[in-house]
């Protein structure tokens, strides 16, 4: 009984902690509703009037629908390029398993533990070399290639589990090559396939540098570049219209992540335990 | 064992395209844009290039000679280093104990669970400046209100209290993902090792050090060693949180190379920097897996 007790006290101290912790999220909602005056005065009170238009303003001035397309756009293409490449890496440095592979496996591993900065100089160069500057399209094979390392590593893992005689057999029927891997081995790598979605998807929809050292001109703004050039441009002063652009930022994978929490969860902590 | 070797040198030919064709896609790109990068750094870390002129010069180690005399740059090892040691005790802490008493048998613990979770998915130029509004202009409107002496303290424009602005700010991002993590791990323990220690009179505090910490030594491996990369790369957040201020008491190392070579145009020293970056992060790496290690054997 008393640890029945027990557990709802710790059940209220829980919410109370996450209503502290997240209430600050309230007040920027409820901020990014009042007008320019009002934020800088009180920012505690409530709004007099909403004001939707610091809404309708934040969208025009940083043009959100196309900024919005071309997230989905990086982030789609990039996700299924560095998916496909990958798992076919994977799966045959899985399945040689000679001393040369397992050497190509912990070159691939390198890219993980090393930071952006150590290789962000010359990927601007190269990029201008290779002219994919400001070209979404190139930019994400560019950016499938520079972050291929988890996947290559999961992938890699994922296909010791499946026999090899059944390899075998559908090369005995005749399938060979990337037929016999998209059409057999490729299904059953269903749940890691779904764990690297989910965790490639989240880092590039919130991937700020690449698109900052690559995109200058504001028709190729992704939705973290745009926020931090509407950020530098009114630091400091129209309060109302950052807030508002916050909130439009975060929205997009919050609705996800209400229908979807479940396997975001699993994704993202299959990830980490695995990479 | 015959028909394996037998199938390699029958098919040698075939195997060889295959390699070609299943590594080739992948192997290119990330070296195109990960590996000949990396060395193009190393190159040029022994370059006076400024990013814009078409010559360089090779000036040797002068920049890892002016390094050592680069108050900035020690200032930004110092400050990288004490936020890494910092965040990632603090974060593994809190972690661990919401993931405890959040795989007790609390009802709402699915919502609370997904809620913790939520700042997650925010991206980290968005949670900086929305907390440099909240631990600023906020926070003075709050102390104008309520007169608390809390409300009034200058977070993130004070020098000395940054630093902690800064890792509560991280922490509020990211400890649910830690806590996830972490209630994974707790979930893979074993139920014999606690229920025997039950009979054997162990209780409440006695039962979580003596018993579920040590099982859980490898999921904290993985969450210290994913907390480290973590606060070594930080710097997107820094960028629109306090820009590296005041001053520079906020620069971490990774900030002051991209300020160094975008804003100073110092391209050739910004990439000696990388390097020295590059190597701590791999002897950090090194070292933390070997400690793991040894302590995931004597399990």
């Amino acid at each position: 009984m008393t640890s029945v007790l027990k557990n709802r006290g710790i059940e209220l101290g829980l919410w109370v902690f996450v209503l502290i912790l997240f209430s600050p999220l309230l007040f920027i909602a409820v901020n990014s509703l009042k007008d320019f005056g009002e934020v800088l005065m009180d920012p505690i009170a409530l709004p007099k009037t909403l004001q939707f238009a610091n809404y309708t303003e934040t969208w025009s001035e940083s043009a959100y629908h196309r900024v919005f397309l071309n997230t989905v756009l990086f982030a789609g293409v990039s996700t299924l390029i560095v998916i496909v490449i990958t798992s076919m890496a994977g799966y045959k440095l899985s399945r040689l398993n000679s001393k040369g592979s397992q050497m190509l496996l912990l070159l691939f591993t390198i890219a993980i533990m090393l930071p952006f900065p150590v290789v962000m100089i010359p990927i601007a160069q190269v990029a201008a070399w290779l002219d994919l500057k400001n070209n979404l399209l190139a930019i994400s094979v560019l950016n499938a290639g520079f972050s291929c390392s988890l996947g290559v590593l999961l992938f890699s893992s994922a296909v010791k589990a499946i026999p090899r005689e059944l390899d075998e057999c559908a090369e005995m029927d005749g399938c060979y090559g990337y037929r016999m891997f998209f059409q057999i081995i490729f299904p059953l790598l269903k749940p890691v396939t779904g764990t690297l979605v989910v965790i490639y998807v989240i880092r590039y929809w919130n991937d700020l540098m690449l698109p900052l050292i690559l995109i200058t001109k504001n028709k190729f703004y992704t939705i973290p570049l745009s926020q931090m050039i509407f950020f530098n441009q009114f630091s400091n002063n129209r309060w109302n219209l950052l807030l508002a652009s916050g909130v439009m930022a975060v929205l997009p994978l919050l609705i996800l992540y209400v229908f979807t929490q479940r396997y975001i969860i699993q994704g993202i902590v299959a990830g980490a335990v695995k990479g | 064992m015959r028909t394996i070797t037998g199938r390699r040198t029958g098919r040698s030919w075939r195997g060889k395209v295959d390699f070609v064709k299943f590594v080739a896609p992948a192997l290119l790109l990330y070296s195109l844009f990960f590996i000949v990068p990396l060395l193009q750094t190393v190159v040029y870390s022994f370059t006076d290039w400024n990013g814009i002129a078409r010559s360089r010069h090779y000036i040797g180690i002068d920049n890892y000679a002016n390094m050592l005399k680069d108050d900035l740059f020690l200032g930004s090892l110092r400050f990288t280093l004490t936020y890494a040691v910092l965040y990632t005790i603090g974060i593994n802490i809190v972690a661990v104990a919401l993931a405890l008493l959040l795989t007790r048998s609390i009802k709402s613990k699915t919502a609370l669970r997904a809620v913790i979770f939520t700042p997650f998915l925010f991206n980290d130029v968005t949670v900086g400046f929305l907390w440099q509004f909240l631990l600023g202009r906020f926070m003075t409107g709050l102390y104008d209100k309520t007169h608390l002496g809390i409300f009034g303290i200058s977070w993130l424009s004070n020098e000395h209290l940054v630093l902690y602005s800064i890792i509560f700010v991280k922490m509020w991002q990211a400890m649910g993902y830690f806590m996830v993590i972490y209630i994974a791990g707790l979930q893979l323990i074993p139920k014999e090792p606690l229920e025997a220690a039950v009979i054997d009179g162990a209780t409440g505090w006695k039962q979580i050090t003596r018993i579920t910490l040590p099982l859980l030594m490898p999921t904290m491996a993985i969450c210290v060693f994913l907390s480290i990369t973590d606060a070594l790369h930080m710097f997107p957040l820094l960028m629109t949180l306090t820009g590296g201020g005041p001053g520079h008491a906020s620069e971490s190392v990774s900030l002051y190379i991209y300020n160094t070579a975008f804003n100073n145009q110092q391209m050739g020293y910004a990439s000696s920097l990388a390097v020295v970056l590059a190597v701590l992060v791999l002897i950090i790496t090194y070292f933390q897996l070997k400690v793991f290690r040894g302590k995931e054997v004597s399990m």
